[in-house]
């Protein structure tokens, strides 16, 4: 009997002590402390991608490389913006609602970098921007550079017209500005897609 | 025998948690705060600060919806009472996070936001409790951190 007694008072002796007690409301922090606390969790989170794009002297710069390693090894100092996804593509960490024809909104990289990667296949790298915001920001800063308009014409690898800048500040180097719904045949992302893209070559004389 | 003591094992359980939970409930009347167990992580009163704001709403068990919100410089306060639906994702479909719906008295729409987080029950993880909402089920985009708050 005194035994059930004694099992009986430690039985409710838990029940008293976790009645009131709750994990959840533990972890309760007074309304006065958020600042301090929201200022603790953003230090102390990952830090996120700055960018969105790669910038006209960085393209520029990505332009002298002829092979995969260089463009790689280039691209490891943005690896806080830039995820090579795959072989050859590089996509930008942020990323954003992106409209295509339908209207329908997608969410996906704001930008990518390709290069080429397949056997034989013409060396290329372009960087693709899917906002005309961005777009119009990066053709700007070509052209503080003091690129201008020098030509046009029929681009073979993004199917549409592209328009050809050059700048007396960079010889040997001409930027191929194309709009096309086909950036890269059928690479990455790419294949199939319906919404309008922008693409920036940079391509070297030599 | 040991079918006996199993069974009186899960009895004993059984009784304790639903002690437990009269003693919650009686606790939460006289109180008149949420006692939070496990998979109710989302109720209580949540806030989140901005440069410009401070909003903070409560979500009770019995489906009632508490908001407030405090416009920096001049510290206006709007206060909306209503109520708020938790909706799961159509079939259980695991792709999509459960949905906060929130309504004032009129009906009018406030929140339509999924539950992207919530601080589990147990968790070692978090040092404090927190709730992450967003417009969309779509990772890493636009979130909305609320922080568990005393009440």
């Amino acid at each position: 009997m005194r035994l059930i007694f004694n099992w009986c008072t430690l039985f409710f002796l838990v029940l008293v002590m976790t009645g009131c007690s709750s994990n959840s409301n533990k972890k309760a922090v007074n309304a006065a402390d958020l600042d301090s606390i929201m200022a603790e969790e953003a230090k102390n989170a990952p830090a996120g991608p700055v960018r969105n794009n790669l910038s006209a002297d960085e393209l520029i710069k990505v332009s002298d490389c002829n092979d995969a390693a260089c463009v790689q090894l280039f691209m490891k100092d943005l690896a806080t913006d830039f995820v090579y996804a795959k072989k050859g593509e590089f996509a930008s960490l942020t990323r954003s609602a992106i409209k295509d024809t339908a209207g329908q909104e997608m969410i996906m990289p704001v930008s990518t970098l390709y290069f080429s990667t397949d056997p034989g296949a013409d060396w290329r790298v372009a960087h693709t921007v899917h906002k005309s915001e961005i777009s119009n920001q990066l053709l700007n800063e070509f052209t503080a550079k003091g690129f201008s308009l020098q030509d046009s014409g029929y681009y073979y690898p993004t199917k549409a017209r592209a328009y050809h800048y050059t700048s007396a500040q960079y010889p040997g180097k001409v930027l191929y500005f194309s709009t096309t719904y086909k950036p890269w045949g059928a690479k990455g992302i790419y294949l199939g897609a319906n919404w309008v893209s922008f693409v920036f070559e940079v391509l070297s004389a030599q | 025998m040991r079918v006996v003591y199993l069974f009186l094992l899960g009895a004993i359980v059984a009784v304790f948690l639903f002690l437990r939970t009269c003693a919650d409930r009686k606790v939460e009347k006289i109180t008149g705060k949420e006692i939070v167990r496990e998979d109710e992580e989302y109720l209580g009163s949540w806030a989140s600060k901005t440069k410009n704001s401070y909003i903070a709403f409560r979500l009770r068990r019995d489906g009632a919806f508490h908001y407030s919100l405090v416009a920096y410089p001049v510290k206006d306060t709007t206060k909306i009472t209503g109520k708020y639906e938790l909706l799961n994702s159509p079939g259980g479909n695991l792709n999509y996070f459960p949905r906060l719906c929130t309504f004032n008295e009129s009906g009018d729409t406030l929140f339509n936001y999924y539950i992207r987080y919530v601080t589990p029950y147990n968790s070692t993880v978090d040092k404090y409790s927190k709730m992450v909402l967003s417009p969309n089920s779509v990772f890493d985009t636009i979130e909305y951190v609320f922080y568990r708050i005393k009440q």
